[in-house]
């Protein structure tokens, strides 16, 4: 495997990774938040979580452009008072893929929470526990299936994430060049086919091994799960 | 030991609106389905909060609606058992049954003695969805009592059980009346049920308590 190819892939895990494990406890707070409350507004709270379902991912990494560029809403707040920049950097990737993957997320944790019994919360707080410890005891362990899948879902959203990544952090190799764009580009060079097709297989395992790998856990978790 | 209630909480239908204080010892609260008698346990225990009146513990005021004071659910030291038993899908029987234990300021029961009592030790390793209706029952009795409650609160704990586990059940509760030495509340729209538990009943009826009277009781219910 040529570096250029090893680069790539562990470039797109880790931000795969890192969008993934900031996504989930925002997920979470707005998923228990949106699955227990009834609120005006409500709907269009829900409409904005999803518009990054519906929108094409150029037009989210544009928008991203508008809010976190040097010259956007916080992106020249940011740079005049730190210096830092973010737009075209590997946080401006890990944003755009949490972005685009986060109603993927956002939409397996709330039906796991929807499904438990409030019940046994209230059960749970008859036996002493305060809010909180409930949370940790067992709305946490009850949603845990959703929880993963929403992890995997996120995860191969993430590295699979072109449009918004490619308009927003851009195509720097070493930096932001992710399989997918690497792919991309590869495909403008003649000759460089077979370096292509390694990073698609690479791709394919990848994406298989997550699935596969959610799909074990959620068995296993799922044998209490049964007459619940 | 003795709980003191007078609230009053508005109602689709009716206003429920009951008064009263028991004693340490087997109360049965007998009502037609509908009566309020859950709406009642959900006020004692914290869960509802009565438009207007109080609940007090052992002089300890859990709902004070006058002087705005409703003391969380968790923090009332009120064992419930629900209907449906609500034991926790993820933990075995023991972790179950310890789930409160280190709640409790006083532990004035272990673990071995409820285990005995209620003859459980043999499922504590088991989930929830592996042992019967009577188990189950049974452990959401004990998770209660593992907490030291200084009241405790059952709603039909003689539904989910199937008719020869009710004698069963009815055995285990009057052991524990021995043992806990707390003012014990037993719902139940059955009353030959609760004739065998006690001789204290108090009867609701559209939300209000009535004069308990046998003849009427088994007219209506």
């Amino acid at each position: 495997m040529s570096e250029s190819v090893l680069v790539t892939v562990l470039i797109s895990i880790k931000i795969g990774i890192l969008a993934t494990v900031f996504n989930i406890p925002i997920a979470v707070i707005i998923s228990y938040f949106m699955g227990r409350y009834n609120f005006k507004g409500k709907q269009i709270i829900d409409g904005i979580i999803n518009l990054p379902l519906v929108l094409p991912p150029v037009t989210t990494g544009y928008i991203l452009i508008l809010i976190f560029g040097k010259y956007g809403i916080i992106g020249s707040l940011l740079f005049n008072l730190t210096g830092i920049r973010i737009a075209f950097t590997q946080t401006a990737a890990v944003i755009s893929s949490m972005v685009v993957s986060f109603p993927l997320i956002v939409r397996s944790i709330r039906i796991s929470i929807e499904m438990i019994d409030q019940k046994l919360e209230v059960a749970s707080m008859t036996l002493g526990a305060n809010k909180i410890e409930t949370f940790i005891r067992i709305t946490t362990p009850l949603i845990l299936p959703g929880l993963i899948s929403g992890f995997i879902l996120g995860f191969a959203r993430s590295m699979g994430e072109f449009g918004a990544t490619i308009t927003f952090a851009g195509n720097i190799e070493g930096e932001t060049r992710t399989i997918p764009l690497s792919v991309y580009s590869l495909l403008q060079v003649p000759g460089r086919e077979n370096s292509a097709a390694l990073l698609v297989v690479i791709s394919v395992l990848i994406s298989f091994l997550a699935m596969f790998g959610s799909s074990v856990i959620n068995k296993k978790l799922s044998s209490w799960r049964v007459k619940q | 030991m003795s709980l003191i209630f007078d609230f009053l909480q508005p109602r689709r239908e009716f206003d429920l609106n009951l008064k009263g204080d028991f004693d340490k010892g087997i109360t049965g609260i007998f009502g037609s389905s509908g009566a309020g008698k859950t709406s009642f346990f959900n006020i004692i225990a914290g869960i509802e909060k009565p438009k207007s009146g109080y609940v007090a513990l052992n002089d300890r005021v859990l709902t004070d609606s006058a002087r705005k004071i409703h003391v969380p659910i968790h923090k009332r030291g009120i064992g419930i058992v629900f209907q449906e038993n609500l034991l926790f899908p993820h933990l075995t029987i023991r972790d179950n049954l310890l789930y409160g234990y280190k709640y409790s300021r006083e532990k004035r029961v272990k673990l071995d003695e409820i285990t005995d009592l209620l003859d459980l030790s043999g499922i504590l390793d088991s989930k929830p969805y592996q042992i019967s209706g009577g188990e189950a029952q049974r452990t959401a009795i004990g998770r209660a009592i593992l907490t030291s409650p200084d009241l405790l609160l059952l709603d039909e704990p003689f539904n989910a059980v199937d008719y020869k586990l009710r004698a069963n059940i009815l055995d285990y509760i009057k052991r524990l009346n021995g043992v806990l030495d707390i003012p014990v509340l037993v719902i139940s729209h059955d009353f030959s049920d609760l004739e065998k538990l006690t001789k204290n009943f108090y009867f609701i009826n559209r939300g209000k308590r009535e004069r308990f009277d046998r003849d009427i009781c088994f007219q209506c219910c």
